[in-house]
This record gives structure tokens, C-alpha cells and sequence, in this order.
């Protein structure tokens, strides 16, 4: 393992041998529906603040395991991680996972369990949970480049940074609430992949290098939000990629050298701006230029209900 | 393959003991690190490591204690010099993995300078970090909280949960025809061709050549090398295959992983059975997940509209109660106003004692040769006839709230009709269940969900004790067919006491009589108010409508005529009061 990735490494070793240095620590608890208890149940109110005072103090968990790469033919993982922040990258040779968590152990329950080539970790809300713990809490983790990978992502809020370059992705499925992640691919997929799949609730995504990830089709499924698609990569050659937007803005980062055929079924082709520069209207698609001897073809196919559509070309 | 003879695998066991008779031969190792984990946390800092050939160890400092798997080496104190020296290593060694990391934990010293019982158990600690981590075949084996032992590796190899997969190992095979390598490294050149199977135990084996036979391997490990095959089948136990470029044809087989998982598919089939037992007494889908903000808020939706439904449901029940128990129920909602006190100790008893006669009944009936008949009309009534009472109680109760709630004269109540028993019914029957509506919804906050609860709780009760205290007033209005032989039957003020026009709570009921129309209230004997006007008015100029009509009662206090004819009729029945005097 190469220093530049062990350096981000860091331990918090809680109140015993840093004691005094968090200083959010002391933070409370939020009063969402103070103003409505107080009209209605201000006894009740004060009792329940009362009770929830004691605890303020967040109990913060560190859980780090780190495995070898043996004999493993596959690692299917699946993370579901309710909110903070979350990255994802490539882990060093011989290594098969290194996962860091930080969680608040009042708000939430952990999960890391390994077993017969599966991975899942993540957290999950605590029923009942004295303080709230969002945001401050990280998921950190490294997967193997050895051997094939199914990775199954269920995101609730905040920032995720995925880099799954070099990761051997065979199966790639990423679904998110709210939050603002990002995804990269800098070089080729090793792995075949069939199908890659990113369900965005209300969130800002952004991926580039979408060609790298070798797949035959890619769906993209956004609610609410403004999504960024960097078409740069290398394309298999039956590359389809279809986009689900309901509400925001949608663009498209082409590579000139890459030619586009965009197809697009607006539900309500009326509130659905559309700006396609640079492409030709034939027939009852949109063409690159390059459409006709472009050495990398995709199809694209759009479904948006209210909102944009820009495309961007990029050298 | 065929099963071996016992003697065929004298050479195997043979080469085992040759080995063993030698413990110390193998020097002390460095054991190869394949997992850790680190688990930080306020009261919590654990140190678990697993080895290549599947042993863990587990370190940990939890709530005080300091543990070595099960054992305990320890006790420390919370940000002692223990604790504070334990979580140093830990960030220590967090960064690291495999040989640094069994490197660095070996070479922890806790410090000369932590002396006492911190120093004590940190020494335990660090020796048991360095058994751990320089355990091998001629080392030396540690009994739990003894000395350490010696032993031979046979003995150790036999004790452990090796033997069984060493057993499964060289179950199928043929020692005659398989060349047996025991303690010592095997190679196959490139080029060359080997037409056996091989076993090799606590040994390297490397093949740049052709290997034809299948390969069984008890902790050693296989390299197939570029260019080097395995044609036959890999079998290993506590051992690792590395495919460096090579190829094994045949099927590689962890028998340790095969074993563990045989294992888990068993615990799986029983765990299934079970949940199949479990099923035939609830089909209801267990789900332990932590429901989400909008999961609560569908679920409290849920439970309101579920309450709404109840609400409506008692309503019409209400109304149609009300309409069937006519005058009857006038008497007994009267007679819970008048005196409820004693109406909830009837109630209560009553309730106590309904079971009790039901099956004294049953019993009466029994014995007799024509009560055996009225069984059939018995059973199944009398549980009824209780219900409907408790009912129609529930209904008086519902009056009274519904007629102080009118009161308070609410402009979304506009549309109630406060001279109508069902609306008032329905009113009340509303501010009982309120509660409950209103705790279903708190059911969805967060940090006082609890209070939810408390609310729902309430109601409930509410509704209890109005049904309880209700059947009391039943109970002692004989099923409403007249007031108690206490009670005066003639006061119409009381009469309007619990009417929703009139001011709900007049503690006396001459002063009320007297601030609501001006007329001068006299008591009578037993301190009941009696206004005379009142009276007059409700025999002479009441119309002779449908009771309860609004012609009645108005907010000056003038009583309800239609409500006191029947009151009359009841009294006339019992013989008592003025109207039976006159």
C-alpha cells in the first residue's frame, strides 16, 4: 500500500485518548417541532428535552478492517449508508477490502460483516436515536483491483466520492436519496460489465469518464436535480445509455470524438428545454456531426419531464 | 480415487510424527496477517486479527475489562494509563497491514515506565500479542491462563480442528500412488511431467512443469508457476494456492471453507425449519430495519385514518342508540350526571361482576330440566345485553362531554345542533377519541413519539371509565326505566344541568336557576334546586314534538319540556315524585 493512501487514514480515538479535543461533542440534539409542542404539549415538550438532555455527548465509533486478497474468485459488496460522507476508490494490490467507519453510536448501527466473498457495510438510523450524528460521519473504503467486483451502493445523504477506477466492476448499482455524489471512472473497466444502473432520488450527481465503465448499457434515473454526465471513456461498442429525469437540469459532456445519436421522449415536451448544439435533427433524432465516421458510436436515449437538457463538447 | 486402506496412509502419519518427534525444529515464525480489525469507540478499543491459517486473535478493552478472546487478562481503568496505552497502539497500527502490522505489534512495548496493574496487564497484553503472532508449528502452545507448554507438532496438529480437516484431506485418496511430502519444499521443474498425485504437509510447492495427479496440500502452500500446470484436482487445508500465472484444470477446494460452509448450510436449514414453525403461529413478516422519516409519517397516516374509520363507526353506533334507547337513555344519561361517583362504583362492579353471573347463570339453567331451554337464549345474549349496556353508557358519557364541549361554544362546531342528543353524542364521542387521533400523529415525531403513546393511552381510558361508569348508570336506572329512589325526578334544573345550551358545572343549581332567567330558585328539602317558572313552563308551553327538540331549552335556562315528559311518565311508573303526587 503506497503512503499517499494509508496517509488518509486516522483514528479518533474517543474521549480516553483525546480527551477535550472534539469539541462537537457538546452539541445538542435539534428542537425540530419545538415551536408546535410548545403550543400544544409545552409539559410534554419539556420532559421529552429533559430526557434527551443526558444525551447529548455523541458516543463516536471508529471501525476499521482492512483483509487480504487470498484465494477469493469474486467480492460482491454492498454498502447502505444513511448519510455523511462516503468515498469509494481502488485499493491497493493484494488487498481485498479496507473499509474505515466513523459513525455516531447513539444515532446509528454499523454493519461490517465479511463472508464467503460478501461485503456489506454501512449504517443504518437507530430507532429512537438521542442525537442525530449526520454529516459529521464518514464511510471510507478501498476495494480490491485483483479480482471481479459487484457493487451494490444505497446512499441516503450528504457527499459521496466515487472513484471506481481500476476497480474490476462487473456489476455496478447506485442508488442515492438526497446529497451530492460523484462518481469517476479515469481508465477502462477491466471487467465486462452488463448493465451499470445510478437511481437518484433529489440529488446534484455528476459523473465523468461514463464510457470507462465498459458496460453495455447504463440507465440513469433522477428524480428531482441537476445531473452531469461525462460521455469521455471508452465505449463498448453496443454502448446505450438511457436517462429517466423528472424534474432539473440534465448535461451531457460529450467528447468530439465520440458520435452521439440522441433520442429524446419528453413527457411534456413543452416544459422541457432542449439545447443541442452542435448536433443535426434527423428524422426523429439528434446526430453528432461525427455521427458518420465516428470510430466510437452511443445511443442515447432521454425521457425528461420538466426542466434542461444541455449538451457540452469537450476535446 | 478410490478410499484408502488404513495402512495406506501409515506413511502420511509416519511422516507426521517424524516431524513431530523434532518440536522445535521449526524456529519461531512471523504468522502471516490475512485480516483486522480495529473497533474505537468511548468505551470500547479492540484489536481482533485473523492469520492465514484461519486462527484469530482478539484483544480488546471494553467497559473495564480487559479481555484476550474470552479470557480475561484484566481489569483497567477509563482513560488510565492502560487504556490510554492500548488506544496508542491501536492508532498505531491502524495504517498498517500484513507483515508491517504483525511487525509493529510484536515489536510493541508497553513501557517500562507503567508500573503496577496497568504495567501488569500490559504485559500480559504484549505476551499475548507475541505468542499470537510467533505462533508455529514447534512453538510452544500457550493453555489459557497457564503457562506456556510445550508441545510437538503432532500434538498440536492432532488437538486443533486440523486433524478433521485432515482427515477430510486425504480421505479419498491412495497414499500408495501419491508421493508424500512432509516438511520440506517440492518443485517441478519446467518441462517436466508428473504422472502421481501429490501430498505435501507443512511445505512450498512450486510447479513450473506439468503436474498430471490431483494436489492435496495441509499447511503448505501450492505456486503454479508460468507456464506450469495442475491438470487434477487442488484440495487444501490450511494452506494457499497461488496462481502466478499457472493453471490447476481441475477444481480447487478449501476443505476448511468447505467444511464452515456445509456448516452454515445446516445451521440454514435448521434456521429455516424453524422460521417454518414459527410461520404456522405468525405469518407476520418480522422487519428489525429502522423505519424512515417517511415510513413513520405513512405509518401514523395509517393508524389515523384506521382511528377515523373506528370514530365513524362508533358514531353511527351512537346515533342508532340513541335513536332505539329513546327516553330510556334520556333517564340514563340523566342519572350519570346527577350523581357519577356512584355510577362508576355500580359500573365497576357490575363489570366485576358480569363474568360471575353469566356463569352462575349458565349453571341455574343448567340444573334445571326447563331452564336447559333458555341456555340457547342465555350464552349468547347475556354477553350481548352487557355489551349494548356498556354501550348506551358509553353514549350517556358521550353526551355529557359533547354537551360541555357545545358550551364552549367552538365556531367550528357551528354546524352541531346542540338540542340534538346524536349530534351531542357525536361531539362528545369526538372529544373522547380526540386524544387518540392526536396521538397517533405524535407516533410520527421524532423524541416524542413517547408522548403519542401517553395520549392514546388516555383516551382509551376515557373511553373506559365513560363506558364503565355508564353501564353503572344503567345498572342502577334498571335499564333507564327510572332514576335512582334518591333522586328527585322533578328537578328540571338538573334536567338542563347537563343540556349543552345551558352553563355546564353550576355547583348549585338554585344560583344557576336564578342567573339564567331571573327567577327566584328555591331549595327544596334535600337541597336540590327547584324552579318553579321552569317547571311550570316545561309542563304548559313545551311543544309536545319529538323529545330533546330544540323548542326546548334555550341558553335563558328554560328547561326542555319534551325531555321531562317521559322523565314524568318514569316517575309515574315508579310511583314517586311530584308527578306521581299528583
Amino acid at each position: 500500500m503506497s503512503p499517499s493512501h494509508r496517509s488518509r487514514r486516522s483514528l479518533r480515538l474517543g474521549r480516553a485518548a483525546t480527551p477535550g479535543r472534539d469539541g462537537r461533542r457538546e452539541r445538542r440534539p435539534r428542537r425540530r417541532f419545538a415551536g408546535v409542542v410548545s403550543r400544544i404539549l409545552p409539559i410534554v415538550a419539556g420532559a421529552a428535552f429533559a430526557s434527551s438532555a443526558g444525551a447529548a455527548e455523541q458516543d463516536w465509533k471508529t471501525m476499521s478492517r482492512w483483509r487480504a486478497a487470498t484465494s477469493e474468485e469474486q467480492l460482491r459488496v454492498r454498502v447502505e449508508y444513511v448519510a455523511g460522507t462516503l468515498t469509494i476508490r481502488p485499493g491497493v494490490a493484494g488487498t481485498l477490502y479496507d473499509a474505515h467507519l466513523r459513525f455516531d453510536a447513539d444515532a446509528h448501527v454499523a454493519r461490517l460483516e465479511y463472508d464467503d466473498e460478501r461485503l456489506r457495510l454501512g449504517t443504518t438510523d437507530k430507532e429512537n436515536a438521542s442525537s442525530d450524528g449526520r454529516g459529521e460521519g464518514r464511510l471510507d473504503l478501498e476495494l480490491t483491483t485483483d479480482v471481479a467486483v459487484d457493487l451494490d451502493v444505497e446512499f441516503g445523504a450528504g457527499a459521496a466520492d466515487l472513484d471506481l477506477t481500476g476497480i474490476p466492476l462487473r456489476r455496478l448499482e447506485l442508488r442515492t436519496g438526497a446529497g451530492q455524489p460523484s462518481v469517476r471512472v479515469d481508465r477502462s473497466n477491466p471487467a465486462p460489465m452488463e448493465t451499470a444502473s445510478f437511481r437518484l432520488g433529489a440529488a446534484d450527481f455528476r459523473i465523468s469518464g461514463l464510457g470507462n465503465l465498459n458496460a453495455k448499457r447504463i440507465s440513469v434515473a433522477a428524480g428531482v436535480g441537476a445531473v452531469t454526465l461525462g460521455l469521455d471513456g471508452s465505449w463498448d461498442a453496443e454502448a446505450r445509455l438511457v436517462v429517466d429525469l423528472g424534474v432539473g437540469a440534465l448535461t451531457l459532456r460529450v467528447p468530439e470524438s465520440l458520435g452521439v445519436r440522441l433520442r429524446r421522449a419528453a413527457l411534456l415536451p413543452l416544459l422541457a428545454s432542449w439545447s443541442l448544439d452542435g448536433m443535426v435533427k434527423r428524422d426523429d433524432a439528434h446526430y453528432s456531426a461525427n455521427w458518420g465516421d465516428a470510430s466510437r458510436r452511443l445511443d442515447v436515449e432521454i425521457k425528461a419531464g420538466v426542466g434542461s437538457l444541455d449538451v457540452e463538447w469537450i476535446r | 480415487m478410490h478410499r484408502p486402506d488404513a495402512p495406506a496412509l501409515l506413511p502420511v502419519l509416519t511422516c507426521a510424527a517424524l516431524l513431530g518427534a523434532a518440536p522445535e525444529a521449526s524456529v519461531a515464525q512471523e504468522r502471516e496477517v490475512v485480516a483486522s480489525t480495529v473497533v474505537v469507540s468511548r468505551n470500547e478499543a479492540a484489536l481482533d486479527v485473523e492469520f492465514a491459517d484461519g486462527d484469530p486473535l482478539a484483544l480488546s478493552f471494553s467497559d473495564g475489562v480487559a479481555r484476550l478472546g474470552d479470557e480475561v487478562l484484566g481489569r483497567y481503568q477509563a482513560e488510565g494509563e492502560a487504556d490510554r496505552a492500548w488506544r496508542r497502539l491501536l492508532a498505531e497500527v491502524l495504517p498498517l497491514t500484513n507483515g508491517p502490522l504483525a511487525r509493529h505489534l510484536r515489536a510493541w512495548e508497553p513501557g517500562e515506565a507503567i508500573s503496577g496493574a496497568d504495567g501488569q496487564l500490559l504485559a500480559e497484553v504484549d505476551e499475548a500479542l507475541e505468542h499470537a503472532l510467533l505462533q508455529t508449528h514447534g512453538a510452544s502452545a500457550r493453555a489459557p491462563g497457564g503457562a506456556p507448554q510445550e508441545a510437538g507438532w503432532v500434538a498440536e496438529f492432532m488437538q486443533g480442528a486440523q486433524v478433521e480437516g485432515f482427515w477430510d484431506a486425504v480421505r479419498d485418496i491412495d497414499a500408495t500412488s501419491f508421493e508424500i511430502v512432509a516438511g520440506d519444499d517440492y518443485g517441478v521443474d519446467a518441462g517436466a511431467v508428473v504422472d502421481h498425485g501429490i501430498l505435501v504437509v507443512d511445505g512450498r510447492m512450486d510447479v513450473r512443469g506439468t503436474v498430471q495427479g490431483d494436489v492435496v496440500l495441509v499447511d503448505a502452500t501450492l505456486a503454479v508457476h508460468e507456464g506450469g500446470s495442475v491438470l487434477g484436482d487442488v484440495r487444501h487445508v490450511d494452506s494457499r494456492v497461488e496462481r502466478m500465472g499457472g493453471v490447476v484444470a481441475g477444481d480447487v477446494v478449501d476443505l476448511v471453507r468447505e467444511r464452515r460452509r456445509n456448516a452454515e448450510r445446516e445451521r440454514d436449514r435448521i434456521r429455516a425449519e424453524l422460521r417454518r414453525e414459527l410461520r404456522r403461529f405468525d405469518d407476520r413478516p418480522v422487519d428489525r430495519r429502522q423505519p424512515s422519516a417517511f415510513a413513520r409519517v405513512r405509518g401514523a397516516l395509517g393508524d389515523l385514518v384506521a382511528t377515523a374509520a373506528l370514530f365513524v363507526v362508533l358514531a353511527l353506533l351512537a346515533a342508532g342508540a340513541t335513536t332505539v334507547a329513546g327516553e330510556r337513555g334520556e333517564v340514563v344519561t340523566r342519572a350519570l350526571g346527577r350523581d357519577p361517583a356512584k355510577s362508576l362504583v355500580v359500573g365497576l362492579a357490575g363489570t366485576f361482576l358480569a363474568l360471575p353471573a353469566y356463569v352462575v347463570g349458565i349453571v341455574a339453567l343448567a340444573v334445571t330440566i326447563i331452564g336447559v331451554l333458555g341456555l340457547f337464549v342465555w350464552i349468547p345474549l347475556f354477553p350481548l345485553a352487557a355489551l349494548a349496556a356498556a354501550f348506551v353508557g358509553l353514549v350517556a358519557t358521550s353526551r355529557h362531554v359533547g354537551a360541555w364541549v357545545l358550551a364552549r361554544d367552538y365556531g367550528f362546531l357551528r354546524w352541531a345542533n346542540s338540542d340534538d342528543r346524536i349530534h351531542v353524542a357525536v361531539v362528545g364521542l369526538a372529544a373522547l377519541m380526540a386524544p387518540m387521533a392526536a396521538g397517533k400523529m405524535l407516533d410520527a415525531v421524532p423524541l416524542i413519539g413517547w408522548t403519542g403513546s401517553l395520549l392514546e393511552g388516555l383516551s382509551t381510558m376515557a373511553l373506559a371509565v365513560g363506558a364503565v361508569a355508564g353501564l353503572g348508570a344503567v345498572i342502577t336506572t334498571r335499564g333507564g326505566r327510572q332514576l335512582g329512589d334518591d333522586h328527585a325526578i322533578h328537578d328540571d334544573l338538573e334536567a338542563a344541568a347537563w343540556r349543552p345550551d345551558v352553563r355546564y358545572g353550576t355547583a348549585d343549581a338554585a344560583e344557576a336557576g336564578s342567573s339564567r332567567d331571573g327567577a327566584t330558585g328555591e331549595a327544596n328539602a334535600d337541597g336540590r334546586a327547584v324552579d318553579a317558572e321552569t317547571e311550570a313552563s316545561s309542563r304548559n308551553e313545551a311543544p309536545a314534538g319529538e323529545p330533546g327538540s330544540s323548542e326546548g331549552g334555550t341558553e335563558t335556562g328554560k328547561p326542555d319540556a319534551a325531555m321531562q315528559e317521559p322523565l314524568e311518565e318514569a316517575e309515574e311508573e315508579s310511583g314517586e315524585g311530584p308527578a306521581a303526587a299528583k
